[in-house]
């Protein structure tokens, strides 16, 4: 499986790095993109099964990137990780497409329970 | 953001710290004091904003330079003697540490007050000082054995 973790934080992409293999998603593809820019460009060029995006970031944030996706009729599955975990920002994100919502700090067990329930 | 007191804003700053002291750093967390700590010259860290219009809000993590360091590996579960790539990984981990304070105070804070937009972490070496016409809250706290300080400024003036 091909994993694309979206985060302007290096220490926020090892730490997402390092709860996936935590959560038993070792063993596969992971790419990193520094935002949403980043990671539209990489997405149109290979397409990836899994996408987790941070919310906030310089350039293009990750609704942004949603939004531009599911323009294009891109329906990669998309989660965010993301410390905008109030009620108003969940429901946004679902009305713009995104699979889930993980509020940081999270869990290795977050990561699990979301992750196997939306790509099993 | 006026009928939320910066006591109140404080306090949820801390069991935001709290939270991300024992899930990410692996640190239980103490507050030494909760008013009128002082900055230490030697102290630097992240500050995020919160912005509702008219008024702004800003959070900040603070240590000395071995502080930082320290949060920095426990952030990112680094071994004492592993040397950082850079320096910008240190402040990297302190700007996401603030981000996550900033994030989880406004997620408390949330239903009493919407709208709230969350800014982007800036790194800052030295203390701050806010304008005189801006309530600030330095709190001291202790995370696992690293000396910290949770500082926030919220403007009064109205902008624009």
């Amino acid at each position: 499986m091909k994993i694309l973790i979206v985060d302007d934080s290096k220490a926020m992409r090892m730490i997402v790095r390092r709860t996936l293999r935590q959560a038993g998603f070792d063993g596969h593809d992971v790419q990193e993109a520094g935002d949403g820019k980043e990671a539209l460009a990489a997405i149109r060029a290979s397409q990836p099964d899994l996408v987790l995006s941070d919310w906030n970031m310089p350039e293009m944030g990750g609704l942004e990137l949603l939004q531009t996706l599911r323009s294009e009729d891109n329906r990669v599955t998309l989660g965010f990780v993301t410390t905008e975990g109030t009620p108003e920002m969940r429901a946004k994100a679902t009305e713009a497409g995104a699979a889930f919502l993980i509020a940081k700090p999270f869990t290795a067990d977050q990561f699990k329970n979301e992750l196997t329930r939306h790509l099993s | 953001m006026k009928q939320v007191s910066i006591e109140e804003w404080l306090e949820a700053a801390l069991d935001a710290l709290q939270q991300v002291g024992v899930t990410l750093l692996g640190f239980d967390t103490t507050v030494q004091s909760k008013t009128g700590a002082s900055q230490p010259s030697e102290f630097r860290g992240a500050f995020t904003a919160l912005m509702t219009p008219g008024h702004a809000l800003q959070i900040g993590v603070m240590s000395t330079e071995d502080g930082c360091e320290q949060l920095g590996r426990a952030l990112l579960a680094m071994p004492e003697d592993e040397p950082f790539d850079s320096a910008e990984d240190v402040t990297d981990a302190l700007a996401e540490i603030s981000n996550l304070v900033a994030g989880g105070a406004k997620t408390r804070i949330s239903e009493r007050v919407p709208n709230i937009t969350l800014g982007l972490p800036l790194f800052v070496d030295g203390p701050v000082h806010a304008q005189e016409s801006a309530e600030a809250a330095v709190a001291a706290v202790r995370i696992g054995p690293i000396e910290t300080r949770l500082v926030l400024f919220r403007s009064t003036a109205i902008l624009g």
